[in-house]
């Protein structure tokens, strides 16, 4: 019996054990890094409950698109409460800013470094309000027929609001090739959840162009694959941005650094990936410090150029014969418009990387300018703040208008539809571009004006890459020239060392090695 | 079997003093010119720029006649990469540039447009015998967000500028 049991004990040890061993870690080892696939479903796929066409008040003859809107309130009623409570239609929400308390912030009042800021060129920015005809500061925010519902949910692709008309669609009036009258009838029978076309129409041509603005969303978004874009790539999930940025009642979910301020109202990844998505315990535990979109964004612009440079001290200069000038770089991106100065673009650019607790502060209208390069938004966070962790950032750097004297950034008037009012758009003149400028925003100008150095920073999120192009260990945690070369407020292993920790380190081995080996050959002896 | 054993091995033995060597990517051929070509940044080139003049230094854009006119770091000559080992020596040429030609043992430093162009261009000049090449870390998109005051441009060299990107947005 004895030698039975010695006989299992010493299979179980000698076959079953190693055997079993070797099979985890084999299994574990194939199944490591096997990421966590998340089962979501797509809101792209859900389609109306309802056929919109054959809807009597749809099938009116629409001359106003508000006529439109009064049509769809009539039975989606309240959803108009909804929505004018939103940041798309107001331009602006509360904010408690840390240092600056309860402020209300958005386009209403805050400055950038692209266009510079939207009040005052009504015309042209609110081309991309969801309303209609926001010409200036009598536009009536509590009118609900003033919504543009089919800029959002039109699914025709063929309604599309006409350029410099304050978010009006063409009128047999104004109508061209590019911007025919829509058919209203046609939109309305065809509505249903936003895909790409209805948000990149606006949020891929921020700033006058094609991925002026974010450098991570752009027009190639429309069609695209799993290389630019992971996640919206046709050949993968082919998802579409409200997939993500679901709207429960209209509250649109995800923000917009260069416009808001606090940690709220945030997209994360782990709500469809889980907080430790890796299967692998070393790479889940960065999640503490590290954002996701670090290292799962390693590039950005990756099809078309964005601009990382704009300087508008340079603006206004004209050809020999007085006419405005435009000149292109070697990859035909602007590098010179009379209108807007000098640009540089690039595509496939690394981003900077910052600390950043998800909390933001501007530069508002009223505040005093005392550094220079100006933060215009400021990126709230540290090593020490445990709210913070590292993420990618599209920096946006240049030189805008200031006021010396009150030590202001300025406010410009730069569109008008004809030349002689005042905009430098038309008519290149500083002085009366800021003059009025200053009053439409109802402040206080010196007179005087010169340039200063601003900075924008832009939080990346999109054009998230494929597992086989995220960043690798050596990215970061390499002794010189790593992706984190500039923070330099904690310890990175790979990147610091302490030559007295290092040399201890290897002492500590070597002498282990050696009493193994000195062990091993006194046993054998 | 003692033969082909030793057929083997010298078989291995010659395969690895072989200096042939195939790359899998242009990343993986410009990792390994790398190892032997020295990078400077644009900080360190604006510092020698706006040095005492003492130094000499040649600055070579080896990107196409058709990148180049559309900016460059002031005082570069182009020189196109696939020209570049037959121009750097040749006499006749640096006299149509107006500039003196370098000599092997003066300080070269070449860019392209984003840094790879101009490392396996730094790897050719030292393997023709030049001593102190230097390759534009990140190349003139480095140089042009760095220094964005700092350029040149010469657009009539290119016949005309007529190609506009399409414009869209709002503003």
């Amino acid at each position: 019996m004895k030698n039975t049991l010695e006989k299992i004990a010493s299979f179980f040890v000698v076959i079953v054990l190693p055997v079993l061993v070797i099979y985890l870690t084999i299994h574990f080892g194939l199944h490591r890094n096997e990421a966590h696939k998340p089962v979501v479903s797509l809101k792209s796929e859900t389609t109306p409950k309802v056929n919109h066409g054959e809807f009597e008040i749809l099938q009116q003859a629409f001359i106003n698109p508000k006529d439109v809107t009064a049509a769809c309130l009539s039975c989606h009623n309240k959803r108009d409460d909804e929505l004018m409570q939103s940041t798309h239609w107001l331009w602006e929400r509360e904010a408690d800013i840390p240092g600056r308390g309860v402020v209300k912030i958005g386009k209403m009042n805050i400055h950038n470094n692209f266009c510079t800021g939207a009040q005052g060129n009504n015309g042209s920015c609110m081309r991309c309000h969801i309303g209609y005809g926001w010409e200036d500061e009598t536009f009536d925010f509590n009118d609900a027929n003033n919504i543009d519902c089919l800029v959002c949910h039109d699914k025709t692709d063929t309604y599309l609001k006409q350029k410099g008309m304050a978010g009006w669609p063409a009128t047999e009036a104004t109508a061209t090739a590019e911007f025919p009258v829509p058919d209203y009838n046609l939109v309305a029978a065809n509505v249903g959840y936003p895909d790409r076309d209805n948000c990149g129409v606006c949020h891929f041509y921020g700033g006058g162009g094609n991925n002026v603005k974010h450098g991570d969303l752009e027009e190639a978004l429309f069609h695209t694959n799993r290389k630019v874009d992971v996640h919206m790539g046709e050949d993968g999930p082919n998802m579409v941005c409200v997939d993500c940025h679901e709207a429960p009642n209209h509250n649109i979910k995800g923000r917009s650094y260069s416009v808001s301020a606090n940690n709220t109202n945030r997209l994360h990844c782990y709500e469809c990936h889980t907080e430790t998505p890796h299967n692998d315990a070393i790479l889940d535990y960065h999640n503490n410090k590290i954002a996701c979109q670090t290292c799962h964004i390693p590039v950005y612009a990756k099809v078309n150029a964005t601009t990382l440079y704009w300087d508008w001290s340079t603006a206004g200069r004209r050809d020999e014969n007085g006419n405005p000038i435009k000149e292109y770089d070697a990859d035909h991106n602007y590098s010179y418009l009379s209108i807007k100065g000098h640009f540089v673009f690039d595509n496939m650019v690394t981003p900077e990387y910052y600390w950043f607790n998800g909390t933001v502060d501007h530069v508002l209208n009223d505040d005093t300018i005392n550094e220079s390069p100006v933060q215009i938004n400021r990126l709230f966070g540290s090593y020490a703040d445990t709210n913070a962790k590292i993420w990618p950032v599209k920096v946006h750097r240049g030189k805008q208008a200031f006021d010396p004297i009150n030590k202001q950034l300025l406010s410009v008037k730069l569109f008008a539809h004809e030349k002689g009012q005042g905009a430098f758009w038309e008519d290149l003149e500083w002085e009366e571009a800021i003059k009025q400028g200053m009053e439409y925003n109802k402040r206080n100008w010196s007179g005087e004006y010169d340039f200063i150095e601003t900075e924008v920073y832009w939080p990346l999120n999109h054009m998230v890459s494929v597992k086989e192009e995220t960043l690798s260990c050596k990215d970061c945690h390499i002794r010189e020239k790593g992706r984190l070369e500039n923070l330099n407020d904690f310890y990175l292993p790979g990147r610091d060392y302490n030559k007295l920790l290092d040399f201890s380190g290897f002492a500590i081995i070597i002498f282990s090695l050696i009493g193994v080996i000195v062990h091993a050959v006194l046993r054998i002896l | 079997m003692k033969n082909i054993v030793i057929a083997f091995m010298s078989l291995l033995l010659l395969a690895s003093c072989s200096k042939h060597q195939e790359y899998q990517s242009v990343d993986e051929m410009v990792d390994n010119a790398l190892k032997t070509v020295q990078l400077i940044t644009a900080e360190e080139l604006h510092t020698l720029m706006n040095g005492d003049g003492e130094e000499v230094y040649t600055l070579i854009d080896v990107r196409q006649e058709i990148e180049h006119y559309y900016g460059f770091i002031p005082g570069s000559v182009n020189v196109a990469r696939g020209s570049l080992e037959f121009n750097i020596n040749d006499e006749a040429y640096w006299e149509h540039v107006g500039l003196y030609m370098p000599l092997k043992d003066e300080k070269i430093i070449v860019y392209c447009k984003k840094g790879q162009r101009g490392i396996l261009a730094a790897e050719t000049l030292t393997k023709l015998g030049y001593t102190k090449v230097y390759a534009l870390e990140g190349g003139w998109k480095k140089w042009e967000i760095t220094y964005p005051d700092l350029f040149d441009k010469d657009l009539s060299k290119l016949g005309g500028n007529s190609s506009a990107p399409a414009s869209s947005g709002g503003c």
